[in-house]
């Protein structure tokens, strides 16, 4: 069974398009509605296996769509039957398609993950029923809690603020979780221009020399995946 | 775990795979995701664990993992 | 970055996956879990098992029931912060909050499902519990 796999939403349609090949060696090609395109290849699978290679061709594909156009890169994966279904969708999302290829144009994603070792502290667990007398007792062990986490994770968010403060003025967009687990003091992803990348790399380089005791991991240049507004879908 | 069982290449292509599973245009309805087989999530972990049967085990925690989430 | 990228304002990005690191510092064991945690795949597939139904959505309900369990004790604390309510009421609240714990330890063993299973992600927002 063969499907059509797709590895982003693009614009410039009557650009050529780049030489790289797709999965299984693949020739790419294109579903055009208007001013948008989709840029395809066909597959003879079923499913696309999720390897390394074919991680890599994937992001290949993007990249080298984006030496000359805005793109959008689709979730790995994404296949369809029938391309039908494929112009159906930038018909119904144009807007908001080209909208965010706006958002993205000449920009970049930079990935940034901050671990830490917090001091030791007591685990706030949630009081149970069984361990208290009365209600009120409940209510206090609750507000314990409730004050405990909170000052946590406020001297978590100061000190994320602290460190990406460099970073953050230089973003146009920015996806930030603070705490995601108790290990990852950070987990973002920022929007940037092109040309602020030299910039950024210096800053990020710095952080490290600054805040030894951190886990610093910095990647990038990536596709804009985290700023695809999920709303379009 | 020691900082010489970090492969860096690797590092790049986990954090890959992070953004591209979890990010990047979702179309829904017609268009699935399509997705076969579980070897890039334990070869990623692979590259970092120095023991083989350590690496087994997780590869029988991530099938196991993988059937129990599509309970939900 | 090659030369070339300079050119164009929208060549952006070495094809070569090595130039994707700009940063690492040595003690990255902290970070290990965030970079190797087993996901989900294929969200939208969704498997009905006949067996596991009735747990699935145990799970769901639970997952709300919990859910709305935070927002109730948020805002009960902030009104004990604030001081606009007496001991008496704080007694009273405090019994419900009790009795609700009890009931969803209760429902969890009874389905089978540990504090994990109701331990959504919200996203931005972060996990629930």
């Amino acid at each position: 069974m063969s499907i059509l796999y797709l590895y982003a939403i693009v614009d410039q349609p009557d650009l050529d398009l780049p030489a790289t090949t797709g999965i299984d060696d693949t020739a790419i090609s294109s579903v055009r509605v208007g001013n948008l395109m989709a840029v395809i290849s066909h597959i003879d699978r079923d499913s696309v296996p999720l390897n390394k290679n074919n991680l890599l061709c994937h992001e290949r594909v993007i990249e080298a769509l984006m030496h000359t156009r805005a793109v959008l890169p689709t979730r790995f994966g994404t296949t369809t039957a029938h391309l039908e279904q494929i112009q159906k969708t930038l018909e119904a999302h144009s807007t908001g398609y080209s909208a965010n290829l706006d958002r993205v144009r000449g920009r970049v994603e930079i990935a940034l993950r901050v671990g830490w070792e917090p001091e030791p502290e007591e685990p706030v667990t949630r009081p149970h029923a069984a361990d208290v007398a009365n209600g009120y007792d409940y209510m206090m062990a609750l507000r314990e809690r409730t004050q405990s986490s909170q000052r946590r994770r406020n001297a978590a968010i100061d000190l994320a603020a602290k460190l990406t403060a460099g970073i953050v003025e230089l973003a146009d967009a920015v996806v930030e979780t603070v705490l995601p687990t108790p290990q990852l003091l950070l987990k973002a992803a920022y929007l940037v221009q092109h040309k602020h990348v030299p910039e950024i790399r210096q800053r990020i380089g710095a952080l490290r020399a600054a805040y030894p005791a951190l886990a610093i991991l910095a990647t990038g240049p990536w596709p804009a995946y985290s700023f695809v507004e999920e709303g379009v879908a | 775990m020691e900082s010489t069982e970090w492969d860096m290449t690797d590092v790049t292509v986990l954090d890959l795979l992070d953004r591209a599973l979890d990010k990047g245009v979702v179309l829904w309805g017609e268009l699935v995701i399509s997705i076969a087989d579980v070897d890039l999530i334990y070869v990623g972990i692979k590259a970092i664990l120095c023991s083989v049967d350590t690496a087994e085990r997780m590869r029988e925690v991530a099938w196991q993992n993988l059937v129990d989430s599509q309970r939900n | 970055m090659n030369p070339q990228d300079k050119e164009t304002d929208l060549s952006v990005i070495a094809t070569d996956e090595d130039n994707k690191l700009i940063c690492a510092s040595d003690n990255l064991a902290t970070l290990a879990e965030s970079l190797t945690t087993v996901r989900t795949i294929a969200p939208n597939r969704v498997v009905l098992d006949p067996d596991k139904v009735e747990q699935g959505l145990a799970q769901l309900v639970l997952t709300v029931i919990e859910l709305l369990r935070q927002l109730m004790e948020r805002q009960a604390m902030r009104r004990v912060e604030n001081g606009t309510i007496d001991d008496a009421a704080i007694e009273r609240l405090g019994l419900a909050f009790m009795r609700l714990d009890e009931r969803m330890t209760e429902l969890k063993k009874t389905f089978g499902l540990r504090d994990e299973d109701l331990n959504i992600d919200l996203g931005p927002l972060g996990k629930l519990m």
